[in-house]
């Protein structure tokens, strides 16, 4: 499909250990549409951050990347050092959970975003200053001028993630990948960020894979999401669909596991089990261990990704039969 | 029952903190922060501190359990003056307060076997032999769903959920009844989260805890609270029961804080309404009543006078000069 800017096919990463190596990401696939916002959900160690470190060709050695990845029509596994270089924060921006480890703290805001903007447009110093400012009053920061002055660590996490999506958006990315940069934060500057980043992709038409592992936010921002479990996307769909008529008994169990504000003081919904050792992930459908309707069929052999009707895949032996 | 009539004596209260207060001084000049806090916690209750990051709950939090000293204040544990014991009966008390913090990566020693890590607590005090002490390491263990095929291994080898689970071992492991859990879950996925609330619920009902439950997602605490503190720049800005503060909050900013809430279910995309701006420096607080800069009822009066914390019956209180329960 042309209107694909980020796909992903049959992505592996592996990091070789002593005794048995972690397989981070089994084959995983999926795509990101030009101007949509995709969650990607799924519990902790899932593989969600190396999937996203993947598509900038940032998986840290010793780790082993196969498969392929191709953003606006190139691939990136395997590109050349300076073609991975004019994609980060050209083509494909990233803001991570921890803003604070992101910037240098001997240097100020500016001089880190006005360097990072020289490095993709062709602008002057004075130039870049110019797109900082206007980068900082989209993202709602009071006072940009101020801000410019100003060292990480007299800033707020708050305006600090602000900083991030501003330097972010400064170079005019296709596309932006935020690994789950709220989690950090408190609700009411989470909430500022998730409607901010929402904005921006509608006045923008930014393409945003946005990681996180808590369903109200990505209730509250995504288009469509992917769900992904031991490496693997299990289910995806629109936000609609996925959260009102899941199919997949991972999604469904997962969707409950959120507090929902009036349901009063009673246990939660939880998954029962942990996660896979991705050292050892189970054979079969990864999810047997822990799901109700595992058949002996589900512990050997892995589902394929079936289509249920226009937009919704799932890989599951008995989705059909349990809709 | 208000919590003027808890503080006038009432038995079943375990702990009664009374204008607690705290400064800091740094480099800038000082910051008040906690400023005449006063709670009960009674006995088998769960009470919410709540509010944004810097406005003082584990401030509250290190003073009860006097890891700091306090600038004023009292605090009356089960009927006990804390600042009139003896150091032996102070070190007895010590006990039945314990504290979990937010990162079990952070909290439990890398160094030491999960066995150690909860059975040290128990070796610092004494007259317990080595046999009721293993005993113990055992069943807390057990309690938090964690079997003697654990009691050998190292923290790095379990994961984020079961890291949390030996530090809330670790911290039952003098048998406390006050437990106070800051933030237990900020550094979990939300399914682990589900998990460790729901042994919190079960531990509170087998034991009978009493819990302060610090955190800044109210979706959390309505499913393990019974009532809770909303707290503001060092002060409590709304009390009251958790059930009838979120669903007719009191104090603007209760308000904001449940709009605040990403809700997960997609047609409700639209409740989301964050509320803006940021915590003001503590070092430099506004006039009148300090949320007034981000506060969408604030009249010319909030500007001038700070409002203080009034009760308006059914255990509830609020410090706001606008009827915000008559405006629903
Ligand atoms: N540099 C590395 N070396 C070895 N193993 C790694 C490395 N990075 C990640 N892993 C492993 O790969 C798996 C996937 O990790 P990943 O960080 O992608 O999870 P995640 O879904 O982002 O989880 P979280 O929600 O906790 O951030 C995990 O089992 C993790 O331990
Ligand atoms: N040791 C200290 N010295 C000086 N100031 C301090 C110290 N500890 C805390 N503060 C300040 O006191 C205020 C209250 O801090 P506290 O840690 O109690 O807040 P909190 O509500 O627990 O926040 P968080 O949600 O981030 O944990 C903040 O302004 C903080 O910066
Ligand atoms: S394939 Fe089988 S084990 Fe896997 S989710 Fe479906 S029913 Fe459960
Ligand atoms: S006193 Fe005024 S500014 Fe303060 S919370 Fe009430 S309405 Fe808002
Ligand atoms: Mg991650
Ligand atoms: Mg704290």
């Amino acid at each position: 499909m042309s209107d694909v800017v980020l796909e992903i096919r049959d992505l592996r990463v592996e990091f070789p250990e002593l005794g048995r190596s972690v397989q981070a990401v089994r084959g995983c696939g999926f795509g990101v549409r030009y101007g949509e916002v995709l969650g990607l959900i799924g519990e902790s160690g899932c593989g969600k951050s190396v999937t996203a470190l993947a598509c900038l060709g940032l998986v840290p050695p010793p780790g082993r990347v196969h498969g392929s990845i191709i953003v606006d029509g190139e691939e990136v596994i395997g590109a050349s050092r300076k073609a991975l270089a004019d994609l980060r924060g050209g083509k494909v921006a990233m803001i991570f959970q921890n803003p604070g480890k992101a910037l240098n703290p001997f240097f100020t805001v500016g001089r880190q975003m006005t360097d990072v903007i020289r490095v993709h447009r062709p602008v002057d110093r004075s130039g870049a200053r110019d797109l900082a400012i206007e980068a900082l009053e989209l993202v709602r920061l009071p006072d940009p001028r101020v801000v410019l002055g100003k060292y990480p660590h007299q800033l707020s996490g708050g305006q600090l993630q602000r900083v991030m999506v501003a330097m972010a958006v400064s170079c005019d990315p296709l596309i932006l990948i935020a690994d789950e940069p709220t989690t950090a934060l408190d609700v009411t500057i989470q909430g500022q960020i998730i409607v901010l980043i929402r904005d921006l992709a509608q006045s923008r038409g930014l393409t945003v894979l946005f990681i996180t592992h808590d369903q109200g936010v990505v209730a509250s921002l995504c288009d469509r999401v992917a769900v992904m479990y031991a490496g693997r996307i299990v289910e995806m769909g629109s936000s609609d669909v996925l959260f009102n008529r899941p199919a997949h008994p991972y999604t469904r169990k997962l969707m409950l596991t959120a507090p929902r504000l009036g349901r009063g003081k009673t246990d939660l919904d939880v998954i029962p089990g942990q996660v896979p050792d991705m050292r050892a992930p189970p054979e079969g459908c990864a999810f047997h261990t822990r799901c109700s309707h595992a058949l002996e069929l589900c512990r050997k052999v892995s589902p394929l990704t079936e289509t249920l009707d226009g937009d919704h895949t799932v890989s599951c032996h008995r989705a059909k039969e349990l809709v | 029952m208000t919590d003027q009539a808890h503080l006038a004596g009432a038995d079943r209260a375990l702990l009664t903190a009374a204008n607690l207060s705290k400064l800091y001084s740094t480099r800038h000049g000082v910051i008040q922060a906690v400023d005449d806090v006063s709670f009960v916690i009674s006995r088998g209750e769960t009470v919410a501190l709540v509010g944004e990051s810097g406005c003082g709950k584990s401030t509250v939090a290190l003073t009860l359990l006097r890891l700091i000293d306090r600038d004023g204040g009292t605090v009356v544990f089960d009927g006990r003056d804390l600042d009139q014991l003896t150091p032996r009966e102070a070190n007895a008390m010590r006990r039945q307060l314990s504290i979990v913090f937010q990162n079990p990566y952070a909290s439990l020693n890398p160094r030491m076997r999960v066995r150690d890590i909860v059975g040290e607590p128990i070796h610092t005090t004494s007259g317990v032999s080595r046999g009721e002490r293993e005993e113990r390491i055992t069943r807390h263990l057990l309690s938090v769903g964690l079997g003697p095929e654990h009691m050998d291994r190292f923290p790095h080898e379990f994961s984020g959920g079961q890291r949390q689970r030996i530090a809330v071992a670790r911290a039952l492991a003098l048998e406390p009844r006050l437990l106070i859990l800051d933030e237990p879950t900020a550094a979990l996925d939300v399914s682990v989260q589900a998990q460790v609330l729901n042994l919190l619920r079960e531990l509170q009902m087998s034991k009978g805890l009493s819990y302060l439950y610090i955190s800044h997602d109210l979706a959390t605490v309505e499913c393990i609270a019974d009532r809770v503190l909303v707290m503001y720049l060092g002060r409590i800005v709304e009390t009251g029961p958790v059930s009838d503060v979120f669903t007719h909050p009191a104090h603007p900013y209760t308000r904001a804080l449940l709009d605040s809430i990403p809700v997960p279910d997609p047609s409700q995309r639209e409740r989301l309404q964050p509320l803006r701006g940021e915590v003001p420096s503590p070092l430099n607080p506004p006039s009148g009543c300090v949320f007034h800069p981000r506060c969408s009822r604030a009249s010319s009066r909030c500007l001038q006078a700070s409002p203080t914390l009034e009760s308006f019956g059914n255990g509830r209180s609020a410090a706001c000069f606008h009827d915000l329960i008559k405006e629903q």
